[in-house]
């Protein structure tokens, strides 16, 4: 699911050669670590986190047909 | 414009989006399914001022799950990605076999069915959140129907329509 987050959030971003993801592996639950310049923040996280909220919707799709939890979280 | 101006694509003279971005549109919806290791096909369509992309596989009903909650992502992210900023492209509307229609269609007739409901017990009633385009659909809906009135309630995900006795 790393990739999925770095496609969108590259897409999103006015720099995408900031974006940089980290995928820390649990047992049920995998954390995406999001990365982006400070100015591309609210890009990726939207009004009233819309777009934060989306591409989580995703994940959870991805998560129900995989048996697995993502959890993106954007780090400042 | 249908004058043609040359050899290339003449069936596409009247698209509006240009065939690059569609591509790049495209390509993006289908990076999206791969990454999400969904099974689902895609092809898209321009029809007046919209542009259309279908989505449609086995893995259809996990796309509509939840009043078509992947789906409206995607097309909001998607949105986000091409439009925002350039709104002189036309909107990008994901659909999956004719998804959206069944949908409006199930709508009025929510509205219809909630309308009665009001109108017997004259209280009002609220729905279930919905998106802007939906409640567009519900507002109308209701709008025909006489001795009901509609407001919109709440804060961006979580506005829903309440039906009043008027």
């Amino acid at each position: 699911m790393k990739e999925l987050v770095e496609i969108i959030a590259k897409a999103l971003v006015d720099n995408p050669e900031q974006v940089v993801v980290t995928e820390v592996e649990g047992e049920q639950t995998t954390v995406l670590e999001l990365r982006v310049a400070p100015s591309d923040l609210g890009k990726v996280i939207g009004k009233q986190g819309r777009t934060a909220r989306c591409i989580r919707t995703l994940l959870g799709a991805a998560g129900m047909k995989l048996k697995k939890r993502f959890v993106l979280e954007i780090l400042e | 414009m249908t004058t043609e101006s040359g050899p290339a694509n003449p069936s596409n003279e009247r698209a509006e989006m240009p065939a690059d971005r569609l591509q790049a549109i495209v390509q993006l919806c289908r990076d999206i399914v791969r990454c999400l290791k969904l099974d689902l096909a895609i092809d898209s369509q321009a029809v007046s001022g919209t542009t259309c992309i279908n989505l449609s596989g086995p893995d259809r009903p996990l796309l509509l799950a939840g009043s078509g909650a992947v789906l409206n992502s995607m097309e909001y992210l998607v949105n986000k990605v091409f439009r925002i900023g350039r709104e002189e492209y036309p909107a990008i509307v994901l659909d999956s076999d004719n998804y959206r229609q069944h949908r409006e269609a199930e709508l009025v007739l929510l509205a219809q069915m909630a309308s009665e409901k009001v109108l017997a017990q004259q209280k009002p009633l609220s729905l279930q959140p919905m998106t802007p385009k939906e409640r567009r659909i519900v507002h109308l809906a209701l709008a025909a129907i006489e001795g009901v009135r509609s407001q919109s309630q709440g804060d961006g995900e979580c506005r829903s329509i309440t039906i009043y006795p008027s």
